[in-house]
């Protein structure tokens, strides 16, 4: 018998068990010798946890014991009390008993003072040794400092009770064992505290180890110990080792138990290991010699194996598969050629055909399933020729098809022609599409709109189309302007604006429609209003399409419109401020005459005199009245017209309007009611003196067109959304009422119901459309319900805003200036008009008076006059230097110091906003304008002139 | 000019000085036992805080003894001999105030001990003074009871405010002022309640009501819950009786309600510390008149003017209204001339002969007033209500004397 070498397996197993044992064991000891410090290690961890523990206990107890005792200390009723030697037994005895400072039983406390007399105590039953008693003393009692000391005397605390930074006196707490301090609470070990001598003060478990006895006494064998100094205390940790140690015996047990399974599973799986080896390379024997015997037959065996064995089995199936792909059968071919989208025929020398594929075939059905017809029509026109294009008729769709056919001659191994191949490509669609591009193509070049298309997928976007129509709009040929930006017919005029806001939409890929200044290729320049719209293909924009015309045209005629208009506009406004400072003009003349006729009424007159002064009055007001109106409307129209935004009260501006009509109505038989919801505000913040303006318009008109019957006013106040005041007014009449078909135009100017109103009931017509505007300019409006016969109500809404009764300034006295009306100013008037000058004298003949006719001679006056003035009167136009220049002169000083702060009022035929600023700007103290009233003006004098003399009063 | 400002001495450098004290006592005593008796010095004990919340006063009182001291010394000091001073720090702890007299006793040299500025260490003291027989003389403790003990012979004279007088004073301050309703504010100590009494007394004899007392700890920090109450008790003055830290907690608090404007009549006991350091709130913005007997303001006769310029050259250039505590100078300075004119009319230093002469004394021109007498069997007390008067802290919480006085 042969020898047999031993088989794969055995080898592998007798190789390595010897080696796997002396490794495990080797591991397993280093473990046990790893698990055997750790434990060590963790035992001692733990004892020093306990024993660092109890060090805080310790410490807490020190700290805390003596910080409650300091904060004690601190307590002013320990302090006084060492002062008080008198009473303090009234009040310390009690503030003891209720000291408590730990859970302990039978601690003791005392007071001491400075010389370490006890000065009063608690459960204090024993005697303190005299060492301890010398120890704290000289610590707390002479050094000002705490003292604490744990011994086999007791535990002692101590705390100066300072005064002035040092021990006045000092406070003891005191604990007769530590035992009692210490509570026996669970712990990690067995916990003793020690002196120094071995005596233990404390023990955790007090039946082990009895405080009071030598630690020395105690058999530690069989015991783990560690100590530790706190002070000059040794704390111990003690742990029996049996206890400490049987964690580990549980670790030995798992790890023998690791070791024999790691073992077992080792041994297993190299036997298993082995096997396999084994096995694969058996069955790959087998493989290779059953397919070498029969190719097919035989399943390839499914075994695990390696990849080396893999590889060998795939490298020999490869070489098999090779072999069987050598005989491959060309029937695929036919299959390849079928599947082609264009027509294919394969013709010999003898053009009968060789091949042709299924396209081919169903071609020819198509041609009236004349095969040979087809391929010979083929081959006539195209056998000499590369490539051509033929048009069959299709019976199909009864269209002909356009096919591009190519002839590729068809060669042997040796470059012999043996046929033809002609392959035939479908070409109908792109013809008939073809044609329609080219319609369309000949529709835009030839289309009167100028038409660009430009690719803005290209960088510089160019263009890549004009039309006809463009080349005669911008004198561009086509050569000029393909594959440019259209940017180039923009020149100097062309607003940035606009190709800003082109190029935003390009860039946006949004449609845009706008008017823009181009250049033609001449360099005359045109409107073009260009229509850009998008092109979007597969979704996304890729051209644009720009139609243009030529707007140059219209543009002008608008610029001219808005000429035209504007010098309209112009004209008008000429017109209004003309009127008003014509108006303004008017009223110097006015003022005269209404100043002499007060003066008049002042004269002893008879009653003849008297009725015909009356009428000149009532005549004079009435041309004021309607002076003014048409000062107000000229300035409303020339936009001179400013709203005021002053506080007032509300309630006393409607409370005045109803007294001022409530004679007239009383004259005429009507009755007047005013109904008020102002919801308590009294004063807001507006324009009071165009807001009177309105209402007493409206109410003097309701008086003037109501015979009979009554007005009834209704003012109401009401928050808006933004924080401001609604006021809503309505005058109801039941006067002669407004036609429906006249209500639209009542606004207008110059429109009363008709002609013959104005004969009968006068008025300029101007008050209704003053009223309207000082409502839109208040932001507000103004409406009117009426029925012919019935009556009107007109209703107006203004915006105002809250104001507080702080904001208004109290009204000045009226019977003060009663009071001293009699007494004798000096007063200087500068004014340059005569008859002004003489009305302001004759008014103020009750005092003594000076005038000056110019800023210039009033300052001479004021300084070269020994009399001081008590008040001056100063016109604000005046030649050589007006008031304003005069006034800031004077508040400057060159007047002298004396008229430094003296009051000076302005007379001013101006009524207009700014002049009131301009007025008190300019240092005046107040205002009056002309025409004034008389009362006003003594009023005015009278105040200031007090004001002054009681200012000079204090000073002095 | 800036007026030097010189700090008190820290309590550790008082210390020092008490030791350099102590060895100069015993070194003295040494020499006395070996040495010629005529030459040996007489002794004067102060026993006052230095260091605890009345410096001010103490070191006034030391520096008025000084004075006196100084100029008897350069006359030929007394019955021939130098005149010494012992320092004794009490603190203001009756405790220490009794361990101090029972240590001057034991100096047979000793002729006087000149006490300090608490009431309740001068109170505690009396029963070791007279056991001890020392004569004991009182340049600031006002307590009545201090004065008016229960022993006989009484070893103790005073040159300071008497309580009893002092509150008709603060009681009548207020009632010039128009004040009907006055809330008290006492230390809780035997001043306090020296005061208390006279207080109650004066304010029933002149109608004004009291609308609450208040009581205060020493080194109390607190009195929120007080000023409160007497703000709703509606007092229109508080009557402070307190040392300067308790004074200040009060005063303080006042500022910290708003209650400035409140009027507070004081003891003197605020000008005794550092009161004006512990404020809050700037001194002349407080409704604050504190009770003095003495002011470079208010005595500006020939002898007041000497011991100024005796001050100046001792203890450097000073603005006379910035000397702290000043009352406590001229007391003790008046004190211990007295002293000094009864050992020489005496021509002994014991304390039954010192007693009698100080009791037997005469017209006696001091510095604060011609005492005229000072003491008598039966008084013992040298100024009454008509040497005091009110003064008030100016911006810089020096004191001036009120006006119209």
């Amino acid at each position: 018998m042969q020898f047999q070498p031993p088989p794969l397996r055995k080898r592998l197993l007798t190789s390595m068990l010897p080696r796997l044992f002396g490794l495990i064991l080797i591991v397993a000891l280093m473990l046990f010798a790893f698990a055997f410090f750790f434990a060590k290690q963790q035992i001692e961890t733990v004892q020093q946890q306990s024993i660092e523990g109890l060090k805080q206990d310790l410490s807490f107890i020190v700290n805390d014991t003596t910080r409650q005792l300091s904060d004690l200390a601190s307590n002013d009723i320990i302090i006084n009390s060492l002062v008080d030697f008198e009473q303090r037994d009234n009040y310390l005895p009690m503030f003891f008993r209720s000291l408590k400072l730990t859970q302990t039983r039978n601690v003791e406390f005392a007071l001491y003072d400075f010389s370490g007399e006890m000065v009063i105590q608690k459960n204090w039953s024993h005697s303190i040794s005299e060492k301890l008693d010398t120890a704290w003393q000289q610590r707390t009692l002479g050094a000002s400092l705490s003292f604490s000391s744990i011994t086999q005397n007791g535990v002692l605390f101590s705390v100066p009770v300072l005064l002035g930074g040092a021990a006045e006196g000092a406070l003891v707490m005191y604990v007769e064992s530590l035992q009692a301090l210490l509570a026996p609470y669970p712990r990690l070990t067995n916990q003793i505290v020690t002196e120094e001598n071995g005596l233990v003060l404390f023990s955790s478990d007090p039946e082990f180890i009895v405080p009071g006895t030598p630690f020395s006494d105690v058999d530690t064998m069989g015991y783990v110990l560690q100590d530790s100094r706190y002070q000059n205390l040794i704390l111990y940790s003690i742990k029996p080792i049996g206890n400490a140690l049987k964690g580990l015996y549980w670790l030995a047990l798992l790890m023998l138990a690791i070791i024999v399974g790691i073992v077992l599973v080792n041994f297993h799986m190299i036997r298993t290991t082995a096997l396999l080896a084994e096995n694969t390379l058996s069955a790959l024997y087998k493989d290779i010699v059953n397919r070498i015997k029969d190719t097919d037959s035989q399943e390839p065996v499914i075994v695990e194996e390696a990849r080396e064995l893999a590889n060998i089995r795939s490298a020999f199936d490869t070489l098999i598969s090779d072999l069987a792909e050598m005989s491959l059968s060309n029937e695929q071919f036919s299959n390849v050629i079928d599947s082609m989208g264009d027509m294919l025929l394969v013709v010999d020398e003898n053009h009968r055909v060789m091949l042709s594929n299924k396209r081919f075939d169903a071609f020819c059905d198509d041609q009236y399933g004349e095969r040979e017809g087809t391929v010979k029509y083929i081959l006539n026109k195209l056998i000499n020729k590369s490539a051509g294009e033929l048009k069959h008729f299709s019976i199909e769709d009864g269209l002909e098809k356009h096919i591009k056919w190519t002839n590729t001659p068809l060669e042997d191994a040796n470059h012999k022609i043996k046929g033809a191949i002609f392959v035939g490509v479908d070409y109908s669609n792109q013809r008939s599409l073809e044609s329609h591009v080219q319609i369309l193509n000949h529709a835009m070049d030839e289309a009167t709109v100028s038409i660009v298309i430009a690719d803005i997928k290209r960088t510089g976007q160019p263009i890549i189309y004009v039309n006809n129509a463009f080349n005669r709009l911008t004198g561009y040929n086509k050569e000029d302007i393909i594959g440019r930006n259209c940017r180039f017919m923009q020149g100097e005029g062309t607003d940035s604006n606009t190709t800003a806001l082109i190029r935003s939409a390009i860039a946006n890929r949004e449609p845009i429609e706008t008017t823009i200044l181009n250049y033609r290729k001449d360099g005359v320049s045109f409107y073009n209003k260009l229509i850009l719209t998008p092109v979007k293909s597969d979704g996304e924009v890729t051209h644009y399409i720009g139609f243009q015309q030529d707007v140059t045209q219209q543009r002008q005629a608008e610029r001219y419109l808005q000429d035209a208009k504007q010098k309209a506009e112009e004209s008008a406004h000429m017109k209004s401020g003309f009127l008003a400072s014509m108006s303004h003009e008017i009223r110097t003349p006015i003022h005269g005459i209404s100043g002499v006729l007060q003066l008049l009424s002042n004269s002893p007159l008879n009653d003849e005199q008297k009725h015909y002064l009356s009428l000149a009055n009532f005549s004079i007001q009435g041309l004021l009245h309607i002076v003014n109106d048409i000062l107000d409307f000229s300035k409303i129209e020339a936009g001179q017209l400013q709203i005021d935004d002053q506080p007032f009260d509300l309630l006393e501006t409607l409370e005045s309007l109803q007294s001022q009509y409530a004679i007239l109505c009383q004259e005429k038989g009507l009755r007047l009611h005013f109904h008020f919801n102002l919801q308590g505000f009294h004063v807001v913040i507006g324009d009071s003196v165009r807001f009177r303006q309105i209402l007493s318009n409206l109410i003097g008109n309701a008086v003037k067109f109501t015979e009979k019957g009554e007005i009834d006013v209704t003012t109401t106040l009401e928050h808006t959304n933004n924080d401001k005041l609604r006021l809503t007014c309505a005058v109801k009449d039941s006067g002669i009422g407004i036609a429906k078909d006249k209500q639209a135009g009542i606004f207008d100017v110059f429109t009363q119901e008709d002609l013959s109103t104005t004969r009968k009931f006068g008025g300029t017509g101007l008050g209704l459309s003053i009223s309207k505007q000082l409502c839109e300019l208040m932001d507000g409006e103004i409406r009117l319900e009426s029925e012919k016969g019935e009556g009107s109500t007109f209703t107006f809404n203004i915006m105002l805003k809250e104001g507080d009764d702080s904001l208004v300034t109290p009204q000045r006295s009226k019977t003060h200036s009663h009071n001293t009306a009699t007494h004798k100013r000096k007063i200087l008037i500068v004014e340059d008009n005569d008859i002004n000058q003489v009305i302001v004298k004759q008014h103020l003949s009750a005092h003594k008076t000076l005038s000056a006719k110019s800023g210039i001679e009033a300052l001479e006056a004021l300084k070269k006059m020994k009399v001081t003035f008590d008040l001056i009167l100063m016109d604000c136009q005046m030649p050589d230097m007006d008031g304003f220049e005069a006034t800031r002169r004077i508040r400057r000083g060159e007047a002298g110091e004396r008229y430094v702060n003296a009051p000076i009022i302005a007379l001013t035929a101006n009524a207009m906003k700014g002049d009131r600023e301009d007025c008190f700007n300019a240092g005046m103290n107040d205002y009056l304008s002309k025409p004034f009233d008389v009362q006003d003006l003594l009023e005015k004098v009278d105040y200031w002139a007090d004001k002054s003399a009681v200012a000079k009063l204090q000073l002095s | 000019m800036l007026y030097n400002y010189k700090p008190y001495p820290q309590l550790k450098d008082f210390m020092r000085l008490r030791f350099t004290f102590w060895l100069l006592t015993l070194m003295t005593l040494s020499f006395h036992s070996n040495g010629s008796e005529a030459s040996s010095p007489l002794y004067i004990g102060i026993d006052a805080d230095f260091s605890a919340v009345a410096v001010d006063g103490g070191v006034a009182i030391k520096r008025g003894v000084e004075l006196a001291v100084d100029e008897i010394n350069k006359k030929g000091g007394l019955l021939g001999r130098p005149v010494n001073i012992i320092l004794k720090d009490h603190r203001g702890n009756p405790a220490r105030g009794i361990h101090n007299i029972k240590q001057f006793a034991t100096n047979s040299d000793l002729i006087a001990v000149i006490g300090g500025v608490h009431t309740p260490v001068a109170l505690a003291e009396l029963e070791s003074i007279h056991q001890l027989n020392l004569l004991y003389l009182v340049p600031w403790a006002a307590g009545t009871q201090v004065i008016d003990n229960q022993y006989a012979p009484n070893n103790v004279f005073r040159v300071s405010v008497r309580d009893a007088e002092a509150g008709k004073v603060l009681i009548q301050h207020a009632a010039s002022r128009g004040i009907e309703r006055v809330a008290l504010v006492l230390e809780r100590t035997g001043w306090g309640r020296s005061n208390e009494a006279s207080l109650t007394l004066a304010a029933a004899d002149m109608g004004i009501t009291i609308t609450t007392i208040r009581w205060i700890n020493w080194q109390q920090k607190k009195f929120e819950e007080d000023i409160s109450a007497i703000k709703s008790d509606k007092a229109e003055a508080i009557i402070l009786i307190a040392n300067a830290p308790e004074g200040a907690v009060v005063v303080n608090e006042l500022a910290a309600q708003n209650l400035t404007a409140l009027p507070v009549i004081s003891h003197w006991g605020i000008a005794s510390g550092n009161f004006i350091e512990r404020l809050n709130v700037e001194p002349d913005l407080l409704n604050l008149s504190v009770l003095q007997t003495f002011h470079f303001d208010y005595q500006k006769h020939a002898k007041a003017q000497q011991l100024l310029e005796a001050y100046h050259s001792k203890y450097g250039l000073v603005d006379p209204l910035a000397i702290h505590a000043v009352t406590g100078i001229a007391h003790a300075y008046d004190l211990v001339n007295m002293l000094a004119l009864a050992v020489t009319k005496a021509g002994s230093t014991t304390v039954d002969a010192l007693r009698n002469s100080l009791e037997d004394l005469g017209s006696f021109e001091g510095v604060i007033k011609t005492y005229d007498p000072a003491f008598t069997p039966t008084q013992h007390d040298a100024l009454m209500a008509k040497d005091y008067f009110m003064a008030s802290f100016d911006k810089k919480g020096n004191l001036v004397v009120l006006e119209n006085q």
